[in-house]
């Protein structure tokens, strides 16, 4: 008995002393570890697909809703869904004032999410040996590009923002205030021009069959419009310039095509958010869904104004407002090869306007079984080449160029059959505000366009058109006949009527993180 | 046994040395069961001449004619009878339960009640299994002092416990030892029916010797063990029916009326999709529809037990369901048990206790706060459902409202989940040398789990539909060891000196393992094909596995100097897998000392007190409940497109914090125990201070910093905590005669919780409400408090709007009409802004209380337990049903109580659509109410047959009702529910599956 007490001592002393390292060392299983990783060129490659993944993650909600909502609370759009709780967006439509928008708050959340992202790689791929050294700065310039892409993003919808540029701690950012909005423009064009240099060109990625990555023509392109932001034309007018004569892109011949699925990636795509169908993945998009007719799988959020379709007729311009403006009743649909007879259904009492979004339409047949489900294969368009023209057209025509932007915006302009503007100075100017909103209608452009154009009586454009005074106010409260608008008053008439021209040319920062940050981050004027 | 040869060979060999004698015989009883008593000493008062009772009870003794004679008997009260010429004296003892030297389980050891000097609550096994639950803490609730318990009434629910207040925002539970075997922080999985006795350590001087885990206290449980003799048979049936209040929600007519109020109101159009002017017949009770009035709880459970002197044995089978008020939604187990333990000689001994289960169940939905709010204009089903061959779309979409069919929700239910477990405990125990004990234990705890789900395909509507049916199947197998080795060394030198001295060695390993996977497109909804294998589109699987493991080195010295002075010092040394290199290791030591004031010379002739000790105890706990990975960032996975193909990226998916260490609570005790009048009154006193520092929280970062986790929240050592407490338990217990026993017992407490310092993520904001938050958690400040605005009643008019100015002029609450809430412009600085808010309520109670009654009256007996939280408030979300947001329905009455005239005497704001002035949208004090009740737990009566009608055993019959009734001011539904959750984020009334009212019928037999 004494032997197996002594034998048990031992036994129990080579285990106090043996193995107890190896046995608290516990290794995560299924899972790479941030430490082990950022060794091979496939794993830095995978971390640059991941910063690209954050332009728009996985669904609607995170970022593309806010691109929704920007255009709800310009002049050519409404809510429009009118059978439901409208939470999601009421308060930025109406111009409420709150600070607790959900749809924001996700925004600048999962924007900062996909800055997080960019900074692992600018942190890790700089140091990985085994990368080719054009390959690594290529990777580094996307990530940085991407970077400035969504810095871009937050200081167009919420002014100077917080500039986190390295993987930082809680620490860090507990001191961290809000940056001004020339600091952060700075930081943007830095981010851009660092990486325009390392970047392919478009038919480059053509041959190598890498479709959808960053372009020196993309970066350019958004660098002009983050100067043209800045009304630094010089600036922007260099690299308008460039994208101009390298080449690389073009008009689609045919309006119709620029929203069709079959030409994601065309000559007139700078920048895409890329897309496919697979359908065990989240790797479509749904924001069609958001935008579609409640009486066609749709949800109905955010639809064309009346105003907007007067605005296409007023300029004859039947090409675009047939692709952009879906009307209940309508017969035939843009890019749709069905007909309907008896009508397209946008039920007025179940939609303000009457009216959807048809860019965004989907086809009948080209739509993925599970239809309501991230699986869409459109690319959304972040920037294309019509864009650039009509950047470099503003640009020409604020540096005193009108024959040069006149030649950007007729060519434009001779796409959809519309004659040649002759007109110069700030005539021409207004031809080119009024094309940008032609043009890009119902594509998340126009309420930074009218934030930031300056009209003749010294203000904002966008406190021309809102405010008890307000030109679109009073468009919709008194002289709009429309019989769908007016009749269909469950979203106000007078939307837009509480806008405040101290505090509505930004968004609020979200409120909890004003809250979080004890102070340190400071909301917008007026909030 | 030898002692007591020696005393009778004493005893009698005194009898012949005195005169005047009388003889006296008689027989001894117990008066529990009336049944003999044998081994009674029966001792002449002041000498040491006396004898024993025999098998019958049967004693003869022969004592002075003046005598008196001391019936004693261990665990029964000791009765002093006076000769007085009689020759014929027959005793019934009373059974003393609250015997001073019970022993106690104290973790690695057993002790005497007398030696604890820590701070240990025991409940014994009648306590438990007299309270109908799946899980044994429930039972607990008002019978430990200083032990708060909650719950809300979904089956297989498991209450929150808070042992002595909250020291930490990571968690409340505390950890569970069943016979020696940590098993986590649930016990769901036990039969309650096999509990001998659960202990409670409440501080840490008591429970540092489990250092890692028991920063939340430990919860000891004995299950019973067989003894020597025959074989005796316990069976168990009760049968209980819960019932559910039917919350009184508007009819169709009166929500119609709300509905287009609101519009109007605000000067809109109405946008109402019901039938116009509908009459309640034409509308739904969707309440009725979806909750069932009634629902069953069973529980069977037979058990037996015997020995011989080398080999005893001890087993059960038992069952338990639980039903939901749903037609979906319940919880049974089957629990078996067979503890054996065979003596080989007198050095070996060697056991095992071995316990399988199953564990299966439907999840009950949470459909209850979709039943209240959906909109009764809507029918149950389409008009045109006959037409429709999927019946999960047959049902309608809200004509008014984003809800979703609670019918049509509760049709699809369909997930769950069968749970295998097998609880292994072998040991061995060798006592080498006098004193002298070795135990080795090797436990395994084996839990195997399959969940099963399946999404229907259906189409109720474009915001109310599933395009695809799918079928998931979750397979989770966890297997935790612990071998724990003992060495215990108990001695008493020179008849003054006690030492019990243990050192010990464990290992223990926690291993998971995972795999789910699903497919969709299920060709149609037939039952047989809710499987993944019916699938045909979509395959998916994921599964892998997580380790962690824990070493440790423990001490333990008691040592007590005559039972008068006692010392008590233990020391636990941890190494855990879950922290980086050189933070594995954390040490937890815990020193504590006592006075038995009674057992001291000068105290011998006083009549006061029958015990009087004080003890004092500090000790140092530690808490690592965090993710296995919180100090590794991960890599994810996440999916792009180059070219129009997917290409497979990667993301940081955790963030690591490489520094994350030990929680540590430090905690002093001080108690003093009690006893007077023959310890029928018994009071104990204590206080305490508990300090955590390094607290563990999965903490909020600012959005800014990017990271993946949703809000950023990333494991840290926050700050610290604080909480100081105080408990007195009063208990009177009096056996008036052999018919009539009663008792009484009082517990209450009262616990301050406070955040010293919550560092960088103070404050820590939790209760999410329209993008801002209820709840402030904030350094140097009682925790989970909400912080809002303060009302100031209801503008009534519109001279009252517009006189609510600045000093300019100018309107404080622009958007406000008549019958809006007036928020308060707390610091007059002339705007209603983020300034204004202030701490508007408390979620924690200041006072807890649990009152016991229990009495028996010849074969009744009676109990009644009460449980009650004092000085709390909630944050009642259910008001949110006065306002009709979205096309809720509403409170019955609300047209009428919403306010609608001047001087109107309500508190309820105006309806309205738009809610301009944020009514409803604003955290303020108009939701706060106060959230003290006093709840009777169980009201229970038994009857126990005579023997002469049941010849072969005991039966008893019994019946009680549970929340039988609830007093307090609270207007919401359940008072305790919404004291549940996280202890950051307590106190928000979000309409939970309440404790429902059971009444159960109970039958005993034993044989």
């Amino acid at each position: 008995m004494k032997n197996i007490f002594k034998y048990s001592i031992i036994a129990a002393a080579a285990m106090l002393t043996g193995c107890t390292d190896d046995f608290l060392s516990q290794d995560i299983k299924g899972t790479q570890v941030l430490d082990n990783y950022f060794t091979t060129s496939e794993e830095c490659l995978a971390s640059v697909y991941g910063c690209y993944q954050s332009i728009a993650f996985d669904d609607w909600w995170q970022v593309y809703n806010t691109y929704v909502t920007a255009d709800i609370c310009t002049d050519d759009g409404w809510m429009n869904n009118t059978t439901q709780g409208q939470d999601g967006y009421i308060d930025l439509a109406l111009y409420q004032g709150k600070t607790t928008s959900g749809t924001l708050s996700n925004f600048w959340q999962y924007r900062y999410k996909g800055i997080h992202n960019c900074n692992v790689v600018l942190e890790y791929v700089p140091g990985v040996s085994s990368l080719q050294e054009d390959v690594k700065n290529r990777y580094i310039a996307e990530a940085k590009a991407l970077r400035g892409y969504f810095y871009f993003e937050l200081v167009k919808n919420f002014g100077g923002v917080p500039l986190v540029t390295t993987m930082a701690t809680p620490v860090d950012a507990a001191n961290m205030k809000r940056a001004s909005i020339d600091e952060t423009y700075a930081q943007i064009e830095q981010d851009y021009k660092d990486a325009i240099e390392y970047l392919p060109s478009r038919s480059e990625t053509v041959k190598n069959s890498e479709l959808g990555r960053l372009t020196k023509g993309a970066v350019q392109g958004l660098l002009a419009k983050a100067l043209l932001y800045q009304e630094k034309y010089d600036e922007a007018k260099t690299y308008l310039d460039e994208v101009i004569n390298s080449g690389e892109y073009d008009l689609l011949p045919d309006f119709s095509q620029v929203w069709d699925m079959d030409y994601n990636n065309s000559v007139e795509g700078l920048f895409e958010i890329q897309t496919n169908d697979n359908s065990s993945y989240s790797v479509g998009e749904r924001i069609s869904v958001v935008v579609g007719s409640r009486d066609d799988s749709g949800w109905s959020w955010s639809g064309p104004s009346s105003d907007l379709e007067n605005a296409y007729i007023a300029a004859g311009d039947e090409i675009r407002l047939f692709n952009t403006i879906i009307k209940h009743g309508a017969t035939t649909l843009p890019r749709e090869s069905q007909t309907f007879a008896d009508g397209y259904t946008v039920s007025p009492n179940k939609h303000k306007s009457g009216r959807v979004n048809g860019k965004l339409y989907i086809p009948q047949s080209k739509r993925p079984d599970n239809y309501d489900a991230p699986h869409i294969p459109l690319n959304y368009r972040l920037l294309r080449y019509a864009d650039v023209l009509l950047m470099a057209a503003e640009v020409e025509n604020a540096l005193g160029n009108d024959s040069k932007a006149q030649e950007y915006l007729n060519k434009v302009r001779n796409r959809v059959n519309l004659a040649d503007v002759s007109s110069t100075g700030k005539a021409l100017r207004d031809a080119i505000r009024l094309e940008r909103r032609l043009e890009l209608a119902c594509e998340a452009n126009r309420l930074y366009d009218i934030r930031r154009w300056t009209d003749d009586n010294g203000k904002k454009v966008a406190c021309n058109l809102f405010g008890p005074n307000g030109s679109w106010v009073k468009y919709n409260t008194q002289e709009s006949t429309d019989p769908f608008e007016t009749t269909n008053l469950i979203e106000p008439q007078d939307e837009g009527i509480n806008f405040i021209e101290t505090r509505d040319l930004l968004f609020p920062i979200p409120n909890t993180e004003i809250v979080q940050s004890n102070g340190m981050l400071e909301q917008n004027p007026g909030y | 046994m030898k002692k007591i040869f020696s005393i009778m060979l004493l005893m009698l060999l005194t009898v012949a040395a005195f005169a005047q004698n009388v003889t006296i015989t008689g027989n001894v009883k117990s008066g529990n069961d009336n049944m003999p008593l044998i081994g009674t000493t029966i001792v002449e008062k002041g000498t040491t001449n006396g004898t024993i009772s025999d098998i019958d009870g049967n004693y003869s003794v022969t004592v002075a004619s003046n005598a008196t004679l001391v019936f004693s008997m261990v665990g029964f009260e000791t009765q002093e009878i006076s000769v007085k010429g009689q020759t014929t004296i027959n005793v019934t003892l009373m059974e003393d339960t609250k015997n001073i030297d019970e022993v106690v389980v104290i973790g690695y050891g057993t002790a005497k009640r007398s030696e604890v000097t820590g701070s240990i609550s025991s409940v014994a096994a009648d306590d438990i299994t007299s309270f109908n639950s799946g899980n044994a803490m429930n039972a607990l609730q008002s019978k430990i002092n200083g032990v708060q318990i909650s719950n809300n009434g979904t089956p297989g629910s498991s209450p929150r416990v808070i042992i002595r207040g909250v020291t930490t925002v990571n968690g409340s539970n505390p950890l569970y030892v069943v016979d020696g075997m940590p098993v986590g922080d649930n016990i769901n999985f036990l039969n309650n029916e096999d509990i001998e006795s659960m202990e409670v350590l409440k501080d840490a001087s008591a429970s540092a010797i489990y250092g890692t885990r028991a920063s939340n206290g430990v919860v000891l449980i004995t299950t019973k063990k067989g003894k020597k003799g025959q074989a005796k048979f316990q069976f168990t049936a009760n049968v209980g029916i819960s019932t559910i209040g039917d919350p009184d929600v508007a009819k169709a007519s009166e929500y119609e009326k709300v509905y287009k109020t609101r519009y109007t109101n605000d000067k809109q159009v109405p946008a109402y999709n019901g039938i116009d002017n509908i009459t309640d017949a034409e509308g739904t009770d969707w309440w009725e529809s979806t909750v069932n009035k009634l629902a069953v709880t069973q529980n069977y459970n037979l058990s037996f037990s015997g020995g011989t002197d080398n080999f005893v044995y001890s087993g059960s089978f038992g069952y338990y369901r639980q039903e939901s008020h749903y037609n979906y939604g319940w919880w049974d187990k089957f629990n078996g048990r067979l503890n054996t333990e065979y003596t080989f000689n007198k050095y070996v001994k060697l056991g095992v206790e071995f316990a399988p289960k199953l564990e299966r169940w439907d999840d009950t939905p949470n459909l209850m706060g979709a039943a209240m709010s959906m909109d009764p204009t809507t029918a149950i089903f389409r008009y045109d459902w006959e037409t429709i061959s999927n019946e999960y779309s047959w049902y309608s979409r809200s004509n008014n409202n984003q809800e979703w069919n609670p019918v049509a929700s509760l049709k699809r239910q369909t997930a769950h989940s069968n749970e295998f477990g097998l609880l292994m405990n072998p040991y061995i125990e060798i006592k080498p040398l006098e004193g002298l004990t070795f135990r080795s234990q090797f436990g395994d705890n084996a839990r195997f789990r399959i969940s099963d789900g399946f999404t229907p395909e259906f189409f109720i509507d474009n915001l109310e539909q599933a395009t695809t049916s799918k079928a998931e199947r979750n397979s989770q197998t966890w297997n935790d060891w612990n071998w724990t080795n003992t060495l215990n060394y108990q001695k008493t030198f020179a008849d003054a000196h006690n030492l019990n001295v243990m050192v010990g060695y464990t290992m223990e390993k926690f291993s998971h393992y995972w795999l789910t996977g699903s497919r969709e497109a299920i060709p149609n909804n037939n039952e047989n094909l809710w499987y993944v294998s019916a699938g045909t589109e979509n395959q998916l699987a994921s599964g892998s596995d997580d380790f962690s493991t824990l070493v440790s080195y423990l001490g333990r010295l008691m040592y007590n100097y005559k039972s008068r002075y006692y010392l008590t010092a233990s020391v636990r040394f941890d190494g855990s897998s879950k922290f980086p290199e050189g933070n594995k290791f954390a040490t937890f030591p815990a020193v504590s000392l006592a006075w038995r004031v009674t057992g001291e010379e000068f105290m011998q002739n006083q009549h006061i007190f029958s015990n009087l000790k004080l003890r004092a105890g500090w000790g140092k706990v530690g808490n690592q409940s965090i993710d296995n990975s919180a100090y590794l960032s991960t890599i994810g996975t996440s999916y792009y497109t180059v070219n129009g193909q997917m290409v497979t990226g990667s993301q940081v998916s955790s963030t690591a914090n490489t520094a994350i260490q030990w929680e540590t609570v430090e905690d002093y005790n001080l108690g003093l125990d009690m006893g007077f009048l023959n310890d029928r009154l018994s009071a104990t006193f204590e206080i305490y201070k508990k300090k955590t520092s390094d607290m563990l929280l999965k903490e909020a970062n600012l959005l800014i910093l990017g990271y993946p986790e949703w809000a950023g929240q990333i494991w840290t050592n926050v700050g610290s905590m604080e909480a100081n407490g105080w408990e007195l338990s009063l208990n009177w217990k009096d056996n008036v005669n052999h018919d009539f026993k009663y008792e009484v017992g009082v517990n209450i407490s009262g616990v301050k919780n406070k955040a010293k310092d919550l560092g960088l993520s103070s404050p820590i904001l939790t209760g999410g409400f329209n993008g801002d938050y209820i709840i402030r958690n904030e350094s140097d400040a009682e925790i989970s408090r909400f912080y809002g605005y303060k009302t100031l009643g209801l503008f009534q008019n519109w001279e009252d709007v517009n006189s609510y100015t600045d000093e300019h002029g100018n309107l404080l609450q622009p958007n406000a009409q008549p019958g809006d809430l007036i928020f308060d412009d707390l610091n007059n600085d002339g705007v209603i802004d983020e300034n204004d808010k202030t701490f508007i309520g408390n979620a924690f109670p200041k006072m807890y209380m649990g009152i016991n009654l229990g009495a028996s009256y010849k074969n009744w007996d009676f109990s009644m337990n009460f449980y009650g939280t004092f000085g709390n408030d909630i944050f009642n979300r259910t008001r949110e049903r006065y306002s009709g947001t979205g096309g809720q329905n509403v409170w019955a009455g609300t047209l009428e109580d919403a306010w609608h005239y001047e001087g109107q005497d309500t508190d309820i704001p105006r309806l309205s659509y738009n809610d301009a002035n944020a009514n409803y949208l604003t955290v303020s004090d108009w939701w706060v109410e106060n959230g003290s009740y006093l709840r009777c737990k169980q009201l229970q009566i038994g009857y126990t047959f005579p023997q002469r009608m049941i010849k072969f055993g005991t039966l008893r019959v019994s019946a009680s009702a549970q929340n039988l009734f609830t007093i307090t001011k609270y207007s919401g539904w359940d008072p305790e529910t919404a004291v549940t959750g996280s202890v950051t984020e307590s106190g928000i009334d979000n309409v939970a599956y309440p404790n429902t009212r059971i009444f159960m019928f109970g039958v005993n037999l034993n044989f």
